[in-house]
């Protein structure tokens, strides 16, 4: 799926630093989480967001729902620009956003009840109180699978699968338009995951929420997902339809990734050399001067060193920030 | 609920400590004959017998109902000055921790500066305002200085606690920033509060005693440990009991709230780190 004319979430030029920790970090030196992206997501999409850990994926998001505020760089939600939108405007349009987090153990007050959790969102935005309160939160509790019975119950009671159904349910408490699902399994058992992300998929079609889906797992992510946008140290690298991606990935970030994916059948086809890149080519907080990548990179040449790649449509709909990997696919 | 109850001797112990003492100060003059205030010149400083378990003072006053009663004293100085200082000291530290920036800045050097004052120097100062020391002014001093310790401690955990994803998930559901400090940081800190108010008491005790000792706090004939131990100390090597009770007193007491004290530390911190 294309992103349609009219994107419900997008940024431009997104960009978040921070200063650099410890004593031994000259005074201003920043690092970069978030390097200058650019993203729209469609009304009803969902759209992943993939790579390492520490690459910027859950500033992305946090940046996208104005829970910080970006170094610079834009973002507009339904054309409203969030930065210009003041606390209150924002804390307003917190209706139409939603976040799910990756660890339902940290997510949900500890000294809160189910009951309290879920009445939070529903007094702000719906204003709901007395015998509606009460029925939207059995109605909410029962949509994601938990009785009507546990709204009395405190977070210590329930299983980590369970907590993240109240974080859940939270999230969908006011039905909104987006939502930050920031990998939103990846702290449960293997066993439970399938289930939570079944819940989140049923929930996504049916309230025909629009989703940005971080994570690292690409199986999950083909699963689930209509677009997908991998990120390397705070860049994207490239942007496809998950079939294209999967099918025909450019960028050779992409393709390491890809290729680190367990396979079934192991004996059958190992890695293509082409994309075996070294491991291991984080040197600190500096960033080389040309391609982020390029010190990993296998196919890195002379003319990967002359600043970073723009973001270039090879293919409709399929957008890749690499020189060398423009060159081959466009061939295919 | 369900949560496994942590054994703690420590707290036990504490615990038993401090209720001995409020029983014990609360209901010392339905047991004993005597009365804290009157004088016997018949019995000065008896020794410990059936008739004075604890003898008497110079004054030949009953020692056990008079320990009994500074217990109240105590008590008293002790769990108020505590309650103010951590009125005061909680919202100093909430709101240094949650704004930061410039404001925490400031509020964390005045509490420098405050923490750097010698007690017994502003205590000195203090009576030195008003005329004559009273109980009243011992909490003008452990107010003034209490608060400092709380406001660091409560920084702190606020500090921590702002960065959790429930605060984060608060502000994204759309609560204000006072609903989040007074909902979801506040309650969190109550916890490590409850420890620090604690310990809080055994040291405002403590700081009662010596200036009550130094004759800076409660005057005579008040029964303060502090200034029994004051009018004691001239017999120290022939009548030991006259210093000695009052001492044992402070002793177990601070004991008995620091043992409170990290007893709930022990207590309560599994489920604070566990995070619920």
């Amino acid at each position: 799926m294309r992103a349609a004319a009219k994107p419900l979430v997008e940024c431009t030029g997104l960009m978040k630093t921070y200063a650099a920790g410890g004593f031994a970090a000259p005074r201003g030196t920043h690092v970069a989480a978030v390097g200058g992206i650019n993203l729209a997501v469609a009304p009803g999409e969902t759209l992943a967001l993939v790579g390492e850990s520490g690459c910027g994926k859950s500033t992305t998001g946090r940046l996208l729902l104005g829970l910080e505020p970006p170094s610079s760089g834009s973002v507009k939600f339904d054309w409203a620009d969030l930065q210009a939108l003041g606390e209150r405007g924002l804390r307003a349009l917190r209706k139409r956003m939603q976040i799910v987090f990756q660890d339902p153990y940290g997510s949900l007050n500890p000294r809160f009840s189910v009951r309290r959790t879920l009445a939070e969102p529903l007094r702000i935005h719906l204003k709901l109180s007395g015998s509606g309160l009460e029925k939207r939160i059995r109605e909410l509790l029962e949509s994601v699978g938990l009785e009507s019975a546990h709204a009395g119950r405190y977070p210590h009671e329930f299983s980590g699968g369970q907590r993240q159904r109240i974080a859940i349910a939270r999230a969908i408490s006011v039905e909104p338009d987006f939502v930050v699902a920031d990998e939103p399994v990846s702290a449960l058992d293997i066993s439970i995951q399938g289930q939570i992300l079944r819940l989140l998929m049923e929930l996504r079609r049916r309230l025909a929420m629009a989703m940005l889906f971080i994570s690292h797992d690409l199986a999950v992510v083909r699963q689930v997902s209509d677009r997908v946008a991998v990120m390397y140290r705070g860049r994207l690298v490239e942007l496809a339809a998950t079939e294209r991606i999967f099918e025909h990935p450019a960028h050779p970030y992409t393709r390491l990734l890809l290729e680190s994916v367990l396979r079934p059948e192991p004996w059958r086809g190992g890695p293509d050399a082409s994309v075996r890149a070294q491991t291991g080519g984080h040197a600190g907080l500096s960033m080389p001067a040309g391609c982020a990548f390029s010190a990993r990179c296998p196919l890195a040449g002379s003319n990967c060193l002359d600043g970073s790649p723009p973001l270039r449509e090879i293919y409709p709909g399929h957008y890749c920030a690499c020189r060398e990997a423009a060159a081959t696919t466009n061939s295919i | 609920m369900g949560r496994a109850r942590v054994r703690s001797w420590t707290f036990r112990i504490g615990l038993a400590l401090t209720i001995a003492l409020i029983i014990g100060a609360l209901c010392a003059d339905l047991f004993s004959p005597y009365d804290p205030y009157s004088v016997d010149m018949d019995a000065v400083m008896v020794p410990p017998s059936g008739v004075h378990l604890f003898g008497t003072d110079y004054l030949g006053r009953d020692l056990l109902l008079r320990v009994l009663h500074g217990g109240r004293i105590s008590l008293a100085i002790g769990v108020l000055a505590v309650l103010i200082s951590g009125l005061v000291g909680t919202t100093v530290g909430a709101i240094a921790g949650f704004a930061g920036g410039w404001l925490d800045e400031v509020l964390m050097r005045i509490t420098d500066i405050v923490l750097a004052f010698p007690t017994a120097l502003l205590a000195l100062a203090v009576m030195a305002v008003f005329e004559d020391p009273t109980v009243g002014k011992i909490f003008i001093v452990l107010g003034l200085v209490g608060w400092a310790n709380i406001a660091r401690l409560v920084r702190a955990e606020v500090m921590t606690i702002k960065e959790r994803d429930y605060v984060l998930a608060a502000r994204s559901v759309g609560v204000g920033p006072l609903g989040v400090v007074l909902r979801h940081v506040l309650p969190n800190t109550l916890g490590t509060l409850l420890v620090v108010l604690t310990l809080g008491v055994a040291s405002n005790i403590l700081t009662e005693a010596w200036l009550s000792f130094l004759g800076l706090g409660a005057q005579p004939p008040l029964p303060s440990w502090g200034a029994m131990i004051t009018e004691g100390q001239y017999f120290l090597t022939t009548r030991p009991w006259v210093c000695l009770f009052p001492g044992i007193a402070i002793l177990l007491t601070v004991l008995g709230f620091n043992m409170l004290g990290d007893g709930l530390r022990d207590v309560l911190d599994p489920r604070l780190r566990g995070g619920g």
